[in-house]
């Protein structure tokens, strides 16, 4: 890569009228990622990339180990966000992921119009659909679901003297266990069926990493079928309530979790 | 639609969490030489999922190994194969004396039962074993 004065960076790809760009369609944008900049258009016919000035410093300096919501990078994150979704609310988006920057504005016009059918295939797609966030969790943290069973095994020589006793009771409690987590993973699929069964396309993230959550998914959902996705939704929420499962929903997003797309070819001459 | 649902967050801005999942590991990735690259995205992505996962942390680190073992712990999750791209980064787990396999620990019984049989036998005290044929 040569050394250049203007490096890019992209939020995502959109539609754009091409009789009306660009007035119309930079109109009024949020901040740039820098806070500062003015977010704009790199159009080729009905394809436009939303970039704006690449925050180098910002970026290069940014702190990897810092991610709470203070963070220099929780800002940057949000004002990306708020640039996809604003983009969003005029057309259908391809997100970028966060921190992709090109040397400059020719370069963001060459990948557009080297890939324009793919891009178009992929927007054609997600077009009139949006992303919602489902996770079904055990309610309460942690620490109140194992204190139960801890507890019990710290007043057990009070509560018992029989080796035998307190070994019946544990092999009841693991009884117990076992039932409460067919009870979860059968709650995991029949919730996960109920909104597929809605969807377009839908993803479900590998087991774990947050503690409870026996569901982590998203669903691309037409919005001709978002009145009956939430009202499932609301409808399962108190079904599950009583048996101590959270459902929470999150969106409308845009389609983040659905970019199916192969990694865009750059600098090729 | 929105509000009308006490667990649906629909129109928020979304948590911190849930937007950095979507903007650090999703999206259209460009690769080649054109790629201005200034920032570790996968690093980060890798350090978020740590970040989400700290409520675990402890357990992963062996420091509550006994909060996994279902005798010890009704509340222990059943084993699952760990997976994700944050594997690589977590330390080997400790393996204290004490976490043993089932087939071992029943091994280990049915052998002190013999030793048990044969002592008893050799001393003359096997009552409990005569009440319970009697």
């Amino acid at each position: 890569v040569t050394a250049n004065p203007e490096p890019t960076y992209l939020y995502a790809i959109t539609r754009v009228d091409p009789g009306g760009y660009p007035d119309a369609v930079e109109a009024a944008w949020p901040s740039a990622i820098d806070g500062t900049s003015p977010v704009t258009l790199v159009a080729h016919q009905d394809l436009a990339a939303v970039v704006s000035r690449a925050p180098l410093a910002q970026l290069s300096s940014l702190p990897l180990d810092d991610l709470s919501e203070t963070s220099p990078l929780a800002g940057l994150a949000r004002r990306h966000d708020a640039v996809v979704r604003a983009a969003f609310e005029r057309a259908a988006v391809l997100p970028f992921r966060f921190g992709t920057l090109l040397p400059d504005r020719g370069a963001v016009a060459a990948l557009l119009r080297e890939r324009s059918s793919a891009l178009r295939a992929a927007l054609d797609r997600t077009d009139s659909h949006r992303e919602w966030g489902v996770r079904l969790s055990e309610t309460g943290s942690p620490a109140t679901r194992q204190s139960a069973p801890r507890s019990s095994m710290h007043n057990q020589p009070t509560q018992s003297t029989s080796g035998t006793a307190y070994l019946t009771r544990r092999r009841a409690e693991l009884v117990a266990v076992r039932a409460r987590s067919d009870v979860l993973r059968q709650a995991a699929l029949d919730v996960h069926q109920a909104f597929d069964v809605q969807a377009r396309e839908s993803t479900v993230r590998p087991e774990g990493p947050r503690a409870g959550v026996v569901l982590d998914a998203c669903y691309l959902v037409s919005t001709t079928k978002e009145a009956q996705f939430l009202s499932t939704a609301q409808r399962l929420c108190a079904e599950y309530r009583d048996l101590e499962i959270r459902l929470e929903i999150t969106g409308p997003w845009p389609p983040y979790s659905f970019v199916a797309l192969a990694p865009l070819m750059g600098g090729h001459d | 639609m929105n509000g009308a649902h006490p667990a649906i967050s629909t129109g928020s801005q979304g948590s911190l969490a849930d937007i950095l999942e979507r903007v650090l590991d999703k999206g259209v990735v460009i690769v080649g030489d054109i790629v201005v690259s200034v920032l570790d995205v996968e690093l980060l992505s890798l350090k978020l999922r740590l970040f989400v996962a700290s409520a675990q942390t402890a357990q992963e680190m062996g420091l509550d190994w006994w909060t996994r073992d279902p005798f010890f712990t009704s509340g222990a999750p059943a084993p699952v194969s760990r997976s994700g791209a944050a594997a690589p980064l977590e330390p080997p787990l400790p393996a204290p004396a004490l976490e043993r396999t089932a087939s071992e620990l029943t091994a280990e019984n049915a052998d002190l039962r013999r030793r048990i049989t044969a002592l008893e036998q050799q001393f003359g005290i096997g009552l409990a074993d005569q009440k319970l044929q009697a």
